[in-house]
Parts: C-alpha cells; sequence; structure tokens
C-alpha cells in the first residue's frame, strides 16, 4: 500500500506553511520527517488526513484520491497528540470508541498491550503520566490494525525504557511489510536507528529525501585542524561546516571523492579524522546556512 | 462500515443523559406549579360558602352607592367563578395557541437547554478534538454533520413533546374536564411550538458554536443573544403590526398570539438555514480555524448586518408608525463603523508597528 502526497500547500494565517511537497511512502518502510520548529510537519501531517483542508495537491492512496475516495482514509492513523478530547475517557471506553471508529480495531490487543505495561482499563487517560499516555496512544496505532501510521514527536518527553518499547514495536510492525511509519520528530538520535528513508523539510518543501545507508556510503563527515585559524577555501568549497571550536573544524562532505580528499589534503591540515556521520549531522548541514562561521 | 452515529452516541453519553435530566427537571418545575394549582383547586369555597360571600359582596357595594358592580357581582354563577379563576387556559381572539393560566404552554427552560447543548456540542467537538478524530475515520464531513443530528434531535424532539404531553396527561387525569379548556387543535398547537422551537434553539445554538472559536466570545455571545433574540423578536412583530396590518398585535417567543404561525414559519426557515449553513461549514471550514474568533471569515459582514439589525430592533426607538430615525440610524452607522474596524484592523495593526519602528 502506497500514499503519495503531490503538490500538497497549505497556508495558514499569512504564512504559506507546506508549498508543494511531494513525496511518497509505503509499507514496509519507517521514514522519518525531520525540519525545524515550524517548519511544517504537524501541518503536513494534519493535512494528509484531511483535518486541514489542503490549498491545493492531492493525497492519494493506491491512486485513490482521498479527496474523491474518502473512505480510503481508513488505511491511515494519526492520533494528534496536542488534540487528544479523550482526556477524561477511560482507557477502556477510549478503545471502544476507536473501535467504532476502525473496523480493524482488535480489542484483544489493545487490552494485551495495556496490560503489559501495567495500564488498568478503567484508568483515565488524562489522569497517566506523559509516558503512559504515549504508550497508550501507540497501543491505539497498534491495535487499529491500519496500514500507515502517523506518529507526531512519539519519543518526546519520555524516558529511556519506554522510548525502546516503541522503537521495538514500530520494528516489529513493519517486520512483515503490512505496515508503514511517517515518523515526525526532533529526536534524531532515535530515527537515526529506526528510519529507513528521512525527509527533510524546510521552508515548506521537502528539501532532501537521504536514505541513512546510501549517505553514509558516500560521504564523509571529517575532524580538521589546520594551522592557521582560518577555514581554508576548500573546506568552504567541498564541504558544510557542521562545527568550529578554535582550529578545531567539524564538516560534512557530500559526496567525498579522491579529488575532495586531495583538495583538503592540499590545504595542509594538521589532523584530519573520520568521525561517524549521524542524522544530527546531516540536519545540521541541511539548516547550516542559518549559522554563520568566520 | 462505520456507524457515526453510534461514535456519536458514544462519545456524548453524559450529554444525552443530561439532555434527560433537564426535561426531567423541567417536568420538576411544572410539576410544582401543578401541585400548587391542584392545591388551589382543592381548596376552593364550596358553592353555599361562594353565594354567601357574594351576598356579603352585594349588600356592601350596594351600601356603596355602586349599584352597576353589584348587579355585576350578583349575576355570577359559582360554575361561573370556578372557570375564570381554575381554567388551565385563556383564548383570545383568533390566536392559535392558548395562553397558559395555571396550564403549561411554552418550556422555556427545556428550549434553553437545548440551545446549551446545541452550543456545547459544536464547541466541545470542535476545540476538544474530536472533530479531528472524526475528520481522520474516512467518512464524508456533511455524513459526519448530518450524523451528530441524528443523534441529537429525535431526543431533542421527543422531549420536548413528552414534557407537555405528560403534564397535559395528568391535567386532564385529575382536573375535571369543564376546566381543561383546550380543544385538539390547541393541544396540537401546543406541541408543534414546542417542538419547533427547542429544535430551532439546538440546530441554531449548534452553528453558532461552529461559528464562533474563541470560548469565552461564544459563552457571552450566546448568552446576550437569549435577551436580544426574545426582546428584538417583540419589537419585529409591534413593527410588523404597525406596518402591514397583518397582525392586530405584537407576540413574544412566551405568548405568540396571531403571530403563532409567523414564528412557526420563522422557526423553519431559521432552523432550515442553520442546518444548512451548519452542514457547509463543517464540510468546508478547515480545522486549524477552529480557534479562530470566526472561523469562517467570508461571513464577517452577514455576521455584523445580523447583529446590527437585532441591536437596532432592541434599541432603536419605536414610534407610532414604526421606528424613528434619528435615534435609530446610530445602530447601523455602528455596525458599519465596527465592521470597518474589523476588516481593516490587521492592517492598521501592521501600518502602526512599522511606524513605531520607523519612529
Amino acid at each position: 500500500m502506497k500514499l503519495t502526497a503531490q503538490h500538497l500547500t497549505k497556508t495558514i494565517g499569512e504564512k504559506k506553511v507546506l508549498s508543494q511537497v511531494e513525496f511518497s511512502w509505503q509499507t514496509g518502510e519507517i521514514v522519518g520527517l525531520v525540519g525545524r520548529n515550524g517548519a511544517g510537519k504537524t501541518t503536513l501531517m494534519r493535512t494528509l488526513v484531511d483535518q486541514y483542508h489542503a490549498d491545493h495537491g492531492q493525497v492519494a492512496i493506491d491512486d485513490q484520491d482521498l479527496t474523491a475516495v474518502p473512505e480510503a482514509r481508513q488505511q491511515l492513523i494519526y492520533i494528534d497528540p496536542t488534540e487528544v478530547f479523550f482526556a477524561r475517557l477511560t482507557l477502556a471506553k477510549l478503545g471502544r470508541l476507536y473501535a467504532l471508529g476502525y473496523p480493524t480495531f482488535d480489542q484483544a490487543r489493545y487490552r494485551s498491550l495495556l496490560a503489559d505495561n501495567d495500564l488498568v482499563l478503567a484508568q483515565r487517560y488524562g489522569e497517566l503520566s506523559k509516558g503512559y499516555q504515549a504508550l497508550v496512544v501507540m497501543a491505539l496505532n497498534l491495535a487499529s490494525a491500519v496500514p500507515l501510521i502517523l506518529l507526531d514527536e512519539p519519543f518526546d518527553g519520555l524516558d529511556l525504557f519506554i522510548r525502546e518499547m516503541i522503537v521495538k514495536a514500530v520494528i516489529d510492525e513493519v517486520a512483515d511489510g503490512q505496515r508503514g511509519f511517517l515518523i515526525a520528530s526532533h529526536d534524531l538520535a532515535e530515527l537515526d536507528g529506526l528510519a529507513d528513508r528521512v525527509l527533510f523539510l524546510k521552508r515548506g518543501t521537502i528539501s532532501k529525501t537521504v536514505t541513512l545507508e546510501a549517505v553514509r556510503d558516500e560521504a564523509a563527515k571529517l575532524q580538521l585542524v589546520f594551522p592557521a585559524m582560518q577555514i581554508p577555501a576548500a573546506v568552504r568549497q567541498y564541504g558544510q561546516i557542521l562545527n568550529v571550536q578554535g582550529r578545531v573544524i567539524t564538516a560534512l562532505f557530500s559526496p567525498y571523492t579522491a579529488a575532495v580528499e586531495a583538495a583538503l589534503t592540499a590545504e595542509q591540515p594538521v589532523l584530519i579524522e573520520k568521525l561517524p556521520l549521524s542524522l544530527s549531522d546531516l540536519f545540521r548541514s541541511e539548516y547550516a546556512e542559518e549559522v554563520h562561521h568566520d | 462500515m462505520i456507524d457515526a452515529k453510534k461514535i456519536v452516541r458514544t462519545r456524548h453519553h453524559e450529554l444525552l443523559v443530561l439532555l434527560i435530566l433537564a426535561a426531567g427537571l423541567t417536568l420538576a418545575i411544572f410539576g410544582l406549579n401543578y401541585r400548587q394549582t391542584f392545591h388551589g383547586y382543592a381548596s376552593r369555597p364550596t358553592e353555599s360558602q361562594y353565594l354567601d360571600s357574594q351576598r356579603e359582596n352585594v349588600r356592601q357595594l350596594r351600601k356603596e352607592g355602586d349599584r352597576q358592580a353589584a348587579r355585576d357581582a350578583a349575576h355570577e354563577s359559582y360554575a361561573s367563578f370556578v372557570k375564570s379563576n381554575y381554567q388551565l387556559y385563556f383564548h383570545y381572539g383568533n390566536d392559535p395557541m392558548p395562553t397558559d393560566h395555571n396550564g403549561l404552554t411554552v418550556n422555556i427552560y427545556f428550549i434553553l437547554a437545548a440551545y446549551a447543548v446545541g452550543v456545547l456540542v459544536a464547541a466541545m467537538d470542535g476545540l476538544g478534538g474530536f472533530d479531528r478524530f472524526l475528520a481522520g475515520l474516512g467518512i464524508a464531513r456533511r455524513k459526519l454533520y448530518w450524523a451528530k443530528m441524528r443523534v441529537f434531535l429525535p431526543l431533542i424532539g421527543g422531549l420536548s413533546l413528552a414534557v407537555p404531553g405528560l403534564m397535559l396527561i395528568l391535567f386532564y387525569l385529575t382536573f375535571p374536564a369543564r376546566l381543561i379548556n383546550l380543544t385538539a387543535t390547541g393541544m396540537l398547537a401546543i406541541l408543534v411550538y414546542n417542538f419547533a422551537l427547542t429544535v430551532t434553539a439546538f440546530i441554531f445554538g449548534h452553528t453558532l458554536g461552529q461559528l464562533i472559536g474563541r470560548p469565552l466570545v461564544l459563552a457571552v455571545g450566546a448568552t446576550l443573544l437569549i435577551p436580544l433574540l426574545a426582546n428584538g423578536l417583540e419589537h419585529a412583530t409591534v413593527l410588523w403590526s404597525a406596518l402591514t396590518h397583518w397582525l392586530n398585535i405584537g407576540g413574544s417567543f412566551l405568548r405568540p398570539g396571531e403571530a403563532y404561525w409567523w414564528l412557526l414559519a420563522g422557526c423553519l426557515v431559521v432552523s432550515g438555514g442553520a442546518a444548512w449553513l451548519g452542514a457547509r461549514l463543517y464540510r468546508s471550514v478547515s480545522m486549524e480555524r477552529r480557534r479562530t474568533l470566526l472561523t469562517a471569515p467570508h461571513l464577517r459582514w452577514p455576521l455584523v448586518i445580523g447583529v446590527t439589525l437585532l441591536l437596532t430592533l432592541n434599541f432603536g426607538t419605536v414610534g407610532a408608525h414604526g421606528l424613528q430615525p434619528w435615534p435609530t440610524l446610530v445602530w447601523p452607522l455602528l455596525g458599519l463603523a465596527v465592521g470597518l474596524a474589523w476588516q481593516f484592523w490587521p492592517a492598521v495593526t501592521a501600518v502602526t508597528r512599522r511606524l513605531q519602528r520607523v519612529d
């Protein structure tokens, strides 16, 4: 099952939040969605599920335009973490409500997921801690048995163990290829180990799509030290500066070819060391133009 | 196949129970009034007590020299006395619906409860995120709107008939038939009127709740609308009777009089219009607008015009030939000023900010 978004545009107030957004995502994939605060990640998710009407563009699932065939939206689920209407509901009633909304909802699985985490059906959602609320949302998503699941900041404010539980649940669900996740998150470290692909949302559009394994094959993150305080021309020309501390420069070179290596060597660095390349580095390089270095 | 009605019913289970309780409470209120009325009837003077009292009254009036009053007092029979003091309804002229004396006509409490619940349902669903949940289910929004209406309207309509219906049954079981001076047509007029006003109140309240996104503005506005609409209607019927002579006299929500059919027609127009607007709003309003002052900005001027008309009806000075021009004109001018200010306020503040930065 494949979701395709084409030319999605959304203006809120006077700000064009989404501009010609295009991407696709299918079951069996975990896709990360990253961007700076206010980039439009949540707006994109809300637009995909038609909480927000797009000004232009189309969202289709398996070539079925969701405007023309709204029933196809049943293949998609998005539980907005900031707009839950069910704070006063018990977990039991919550399950009943979602079972009414999603015919494929598995009540037994929902109850089992709650029981595994010592959650009682008689508890009210609003009385739970943030971490347990996140678990309940995850339980609702998983029990819905819907193929395409949108998660918005699922790791926000959670302790290590609950994060690991959520990560494990996501990986297990995707393993058989029947489910797909689109995860919007500022937690780049979690996404790094989880996502197959990452979409970078910048100025309202998908500026870059990276497959982390492919990027790691062709790019390099280097730590460089030069005799002079100034940043050599070759570094500026071929790399994206990630960090500068005194004479120590950390930069991303994509692609990192023999020619690039030769150019850097010609600048006679005191130190040139390859460092592990992470999603955080790619994020920093994508938005580096907003940070100035001398 | 998703049952949207069932989802709405599950979500609003407590509100539905609240409606039933509200109806029960109004029944209790009318029950207390009934008890008082029945007690008054049960403790009425006997015929001989009445005749003794009448003779004494006639003697006194003759002593005072008021022979006409004495003759009138002597002619009123006991049966006539009981009827005029304990009959349940008054009938005036050609009014389709009688006026209550000791009986029940308009269940204003439940009408107001229905209005409040309409506002509450729309506000809770919009501001609480339930509408966002529904939007993601893949059901056409138009169908979702009508699912909500199909959950609430039958209950509200049914309760609007049940309360006066039960009271009428109680009257027939406990009062002499001659005192329940209500024809079948009159009874039907009461039931239809309550039904129409209650259903209209709910739909109107719900649409208002969809239109206004700020909770405080909605709460204050919805509350103020009640006296403004009630008062505005009275003035409108007085104006109508003065200008057209299609009515001999004005009416009100509680006592429509000859304006009864006009009010029923008005209910049809208002409920139909509000439902149409509500369905359109539900379909077209993008939910990022749900917390804005007006969720549908293109309705700004119609809203300003409507409120201005209402204020003019309420506070414009009514004379013998209609509204007096000069005291009345201030309201449309005020409405125009408010509308323009609202329209151009963002531009004005932007210019002001730019000027402040230059300074």
